[in-house]
């Protein structure tokens, strides 16, 4: 009997096909046509005419990250999730397999849809509340038992409850050990110092359970990398702040994803580069990334991804989706000359990522969501905003006008509110959503 | 015999405010609010003010809050308090202490904040979410700080005899509530669950001392008491917040006697006593954050369920009822886990997703619990 | 012995009269502004159909949300359990009885003897309800009886996705504008409903056998493609799916007594 291949497989089969093509639009598009809907809608998402080498390269991250867990997976390697706001350098030099828990289910709902898996987690009798970042990845392990976690580390306690009760169900139900890292309440010295010794604890922690050490040369490797990275996401962060906008929107989007699955390896910075050097040329021709440019605008939130196309659509409608809050990464270059330097570097990077960073005071607090917002709206020369409306995530929802008021009061910029599961077509759907922003662009004037 | 006023301590929790809040009032007593388990009430006491928990009651729609905590993600329970709030209900609180306790109510204190007319001392009390040495010295420092931000903010100073005093006083209560879920484990209760509740929700919202007063003088009317015989099956209570006693009332009346709870406004907020030797401050802080953990605390499952089935044991539960208020999903995903305990240990449960209060859907719960009476046999 | 349930819901009220172990007489009505004129408004004309009065009756029991408020009723039971034991009692073989009625929609396991074992009820709003089907019927201009008929005639249903009404009559909308057959928006309109009944059921597992009851399980399009989605075949009951309630009240007030004259 033929084994049915699992939801991961499908996805890299289907990935694989399309990191075959060749670097041309028409090949994508001629592709996307003879795919069921939801790949189609991903490949047509990343049909911007001057992007298209930085969109394969991003597609076939996809598919290496992928592969690349399932091989370390059957080579016996630990499977380690852990949360998006948690840098997979640290695990990558343990040699394990990380898997991202939000990326996991994400990669296969932008190819697939899977509304079973996303079902799955209900059935099991969670609340219908827990994030849709979490529904298809906790769905495929229910559904296909072989992707179980080893081990868990939850980021999430102090900057999510969702995210991080979720993290804890996934431990208890399938009887894995899990590693809590506190984010605490401030952003100040006593706060960094405090998370570093969570952080270190955490690494004992893994290192004891895991039998696997961090090895350190690996590390140091890795972390140039990521470096090398992050002075890129800055200098690109410079460059969109060119008008008419040099970027094609896909570019954010695989930001969030190169962060998440693959962080600190050579295709990433590949990534990177392309998108910087598309960019850095555009800017140099006085171009735009898509013409007749009508709007700059920041999400406050996140992008909404079961729809990919939505992105291509926006840059067709003129509209740039120049900043999310989600990949929005202050980081620091990490000092790699120590052992000490680096891990301190990943524990402060950790408390520095979005979420963790913004939602514990989000309204008065220091780098809370008001403050990120509001700088980068200025940083960014933003026309208008966009919240997504995440519906699982209560804290945001719960300070909105709080900070869509400010926006307005201070900077004179409006924010579209959508009521959205970012991964669930079947809440508010893509042609609903599309409607609401044309209206509201068309009131930009 | 016992006196009037003991007799009327259920009352007190009808309204926000009592004639001894009133009296306090008027002889120049200070009031300070908070909404958690984790604000040390010795504090708020050794100042020489009333600390009083912050509740929902009365709150009979929600559309201010709404347009701050929305009605389409947040629990009803932090709009429902926001919107006392907004409406100048909580006007008679000279300062107000939150806790990151969850995202909804971290949030309904940042737009109870933001707003124009607040007391003048509005305080985060920030209690990190995991329990570790480390944890516990983070939480030390905080609760200094808000001795401090009290001192200074009211231009007073909270002197160690004072927090002694306190930490009597507060263990009194303790231990009076104590004896009253021991007498709720008897084969006939002499007091239900919705009375429960209410001289629970009368602890925290007049002057301690008096409170525990009556409370002696009434415990000694309950024993006397012949105990509740005509109902159908022993339960207990568990998972959000509730204030409301009619909830209790609601399970109660078709013959589901709660005799038991871990919530938040129930066993978890005064099970715990603090030591009485030793530096106060360390007591306290110490008390507050090894407490029952709420789900909000990572790493501390073990716990939680260790003081349900112990629970369940001594109270010679039937079954157990895990709600939840919608969007809540610290127990919205805790009551998964709880079930599993649970039924692992054959004890049958009934998982029920709510509202709170005014928002309340009183017939589908009441219909769901009469079910649940049916399919134990009971 | 003759025996009587009276189940008062929230949109109609429906009595059964059982004379020495079957139905003998039976009725349906529109809900009145108060439950008990409801009740003995149907209690009164399914009495006169089976020629009968109050005195005849000697044990009678209500369910539905007006349970409480029937002045003629020894006892109330849950809907919940109600539903179980009638669809057992018709079929001792059914084990899941799914009711989908006007307001709610319930996922029932009972045992051998139609008692209840497990049970889930839907908590949002009119997702997967019958409301929410006459609401899209509405959108769509046609009557709710026939929104089954129609889709079965379609042979490319459109596509409705979302689990929200308002979104969803938005997508019933497009489909208009968009010149689609009624018979497509019918049938989409159906898979839809029979997707969010399909959620609920997952939550406490399909046992077999199966059976529908509730107004709902009148729209034969809704039946079928729920049955293609949790690959079963429902039962078919031979009385009026809306009576269950009613029915099982009855059988309950029937044990009842029972145990009373032991």
């Amino acid at each position: 009997m033929v084994r049915t291949p699992t939801l991961w497989e499908e996805t890299a089969a289907l990935m694989g096909g399309v990191a075959a093509l060749p670097e041309d639009v028409s090949a994508l598009e001629a592709l996307a046509a003879d795919l069921p809907p939801d790949a189609a809608s991903l490949l047509k998402g990343f049909t911007n005419p001057h992007y298209v080498k930085m969109s394969i390269v991003g597609l076939k991250i996809f598919n290496t990250a992928l592969t690349s867990i399932l091989e370390r997976r059957a080579q016996g390697k630990k499977v380690a999730f852990y949360c998006f706001n948690f840098p997979r350098e640290l695990l990558d030099a343990m040699d394990m397999a990380p898997v991202c828990t939000e990326a996991a289910g994400i990669i296969p709902v932008l190819a697939l849809g899977c509304e079973q898996y996303i079902d799955a987690p209900i059935n099991a009798g969670l609340p219908d509340s827990i994030c849709g970042g979490h529904k298809a990845s906790v769905g495929m392990i229910i559904e296909e038992a072989e992707m179980k976690p080893d081990v868990i580390i939850n980021a999430g306690p102090g900057s999510c409850d969702p995210n991080a009760k979720l993290h804890e169900w996934m431990a208890e139900t399938w009887e894995v050990p899990i590693f809590n890292l506190d984010a605490p309440y401030y952003h100040d010295e006593r706060s960094f110092q405090y998370y570093r010794r969570e952080f270190r604890r955490m690494v004992e922690g893994l290192e004891g359970v895991t039998g696997q050490k961090v090895d350190y040369d690996r590390l140091r490797e890795i972390l140039e990398n990521s470096n090398e990275q992050v002075e890129l996401y800055w200098e690109i962060q410079e460059l969109k702040k060119a008008k008419p906008y040099p970027l094609s929107n896909i570019y954010c989007v695989l930001v969030e994803l190169m962060k998440y699955i693959w962080s600190g390896r050579p295709e990433a910075v590949e990534y990177f580069k392309i998108a910087r050097d598309t960019a850095k040329d555009l800017v140099a021709k006085g171009e735009g990334a898509f013409p007749n440019q009508r709007a700059r605008t920041l999400w406050t939130y996140s992008g909404v991804y079961f729809d990919m196309e939505l992105f291509r659509w926006l840059e067709q409608v003129g509209v740039a989706f120049v900043q999310d809050c989600f990949g929005w990464y202050p980081d620091k270059v990490i000092d790699t000359s120590s052992i000490d330097t680096m891990i301190e570097g990943l524990a402060d990077r950790t408390l520095n990522q979005p979420m963790t960073r913004q939602h514990k005071g989000a309204w008065d607090g220091p780098a809370g969501w008001a403050e990120d917002m509001m700088f980068l709206s200025k940083e960014l020369d933003i026309d208008a905003c966009i919240y997504s409306g995440n519906l699982a995530c209560k804290q945001t929802w719960g300070c909105l006008r709080l900070i869509t008021d400010k926006l307005k009061n201070e900077l004179g910029i409006p924010t579209l509110r959508l009521e959205t599961d970012i991964l669930d077509k079947r809440i508010t759907p893509g042609s609903v959503i599309k409607e609401q922003i044309e209206e509201f662009i068309s009131t930009l004037g | 015999m016992v006196t009037k006023e003991a007799e009327e301590l259920t009352q007190i929790c009808e309204t926000l405010s009592n004639p001894y809040l009133e009296d306090w009032k008027k002889e120049g007593g200070k009031i300070v609010g908070y909404a958690c388990t984790y604000v040390p009430e010795e504090i708020i006491h050794a100042a020489g003010m009333l600390p009083y928990r912050i509740r929902g009651t009365g709150c009979v729609g929600t559309s201010l809050a709404d347009t701050w905590l929305t009605r389409i993600a947040n629990c009803s329970f932090a709009r429902s308090i926001l919107e006392l709030a907004l409406t100048g209900e909580y006007d008679f609180l000279d300062g107000v202490v939150f806790n990151n306790g969850c995202d909804h109510t971290r949030r309904g204190f940042e737009n109870w904040k933001a707003q124009q007319n607040t007391p003048s001392f509005m305080y985060m009390l920030p209690v990190p979410h995991v329990i570790t040495d480390d944890g516990l010295q983070w939480y030390r420092e905080e609760v200094n700080s808000f001795k401090d931000a009290m001192e200074q903010s009211f231009g007073i100073e909270i002197k160690d005899e004072k927090l002694k005093e306190a930490v009597k006083v507060y263990n009194e209560t303790r231990s009076l509530l104590k004896q009253l879920y021991e007498l709720r484990t008897q084969k006939n209760p002499p007091i239900s669950g919705a009375e429960t509740l209410k001289i629970l929700l009368a602890s925290v919202s007049m002057p301690r001392e008096k409170f525990n007063q009556l409370l002696r003088e009434l415990l000694i009317e309950i024993r006397s008491r012949e105990g509740i015989s005509d109902y159908r099956a022993r339960l207990m209570l568990v998972g959000s917040i509730n204030d409301d006693p009619e909830l209790i009332e609601l399970i109660e009346d078709i013959g589901g006697l709660v005799v038991t709870d871990s919530l938040c406004f129930g066993a978890r907020f005064f099970w715990d006593l603090d030591e009485e030797t030793g530096d106060p401050m360390d007591s306290i802080t110490a008390r507050y954050y090894y407490h029952i953990p709420c789900p909000r605390m990572y790493g501390a499952l073990p716990q939680r369920l260790d003081f349900l089935m112990s629970a369940v044991k001594e109270a010679a539960v039937d079954g157990v009822i895990l709600q939840s208020i919608k969007f809540c999903d610290l127990h919205g995903v805790e009551n998964v886990l709880e079930q599993k305990a649970l039924e692992k240990a054959g004890i049958p449960t009934l998982k029920i997703e709510r509202e709170y209060g005014p928002l309340a859907d009183t017939g589908r719960f009441r219909t769901r619990v009469q079910a649940f009476l049916e399919q134990i046999g009971k | 012995m003759v025996i009587a349930g009276c189940d008062v819901g929230s949109l109609s009220a429906e009595a059964v009269i059982m004379k020495d172990g079957s139905i003998v007489a039976s009725e349906i009505i529109r809900v009145r502004p108060r439950p008990e004129q409801s009740a003995s408004d149907v209690m009164d004309a399914a009495l006169s159909k089976a020629g009968m009065t109050y005195k005849d009756i000697e044990g009678c029991f209500s369910t539905g949300y007006g349970r409480e408020k029937i002045p003629f009723a020894s006892g109330n039971i849950s809907e919940i359990s109600c539903h179980g034991k009638g669809a057992q009692w018709l079929i001792p073989s059914v084990r899941t009885v799914i009711d989908v009625g006007g307001q709610d929609c319930k996922v029932i396991k009972v045992d051998e003897n139609g008692k209840l074992v497990n049970f889930v009820m839907n908590d949002k709003c009119a997702a997967g309800t019958g409301r929410f089907l006459e609401f899209m019927a509405k959108v769509l201009g046609i009557g709710i009886e026939d929104l089954g008929p129609q889709g079965l005639s379609s042979e490319q249903p459109v596509s409705i996705t979302s689990f929200c009404s308002v979104y969803a009559e938005t997508e019933v909308l497009h489909s208009i504008y968009e010149g689609k057959a009624v018979a497509d928006i019918a049938a989409g309109i159906n898979h839809a409903m029979s997707e969010r009944v399909k959620a609920l059921v997952k939550r406490v597992g399909v046992e077999e056998d199966i059976c529908i009851t509730g107004g709902v399980a009148k729209n034969t399009g809704v039946v079928k493609n729920l049955e293609a989605a949790l690959q079963v075949s429902a039962q078919k009951l031979t009385v009026d799916p809306q009576l269950i309630g009613a029915l099982g009240a009855a059988l309950f007030a029937r044990e009842a007594l029972a145990n009373q004259n032991r």
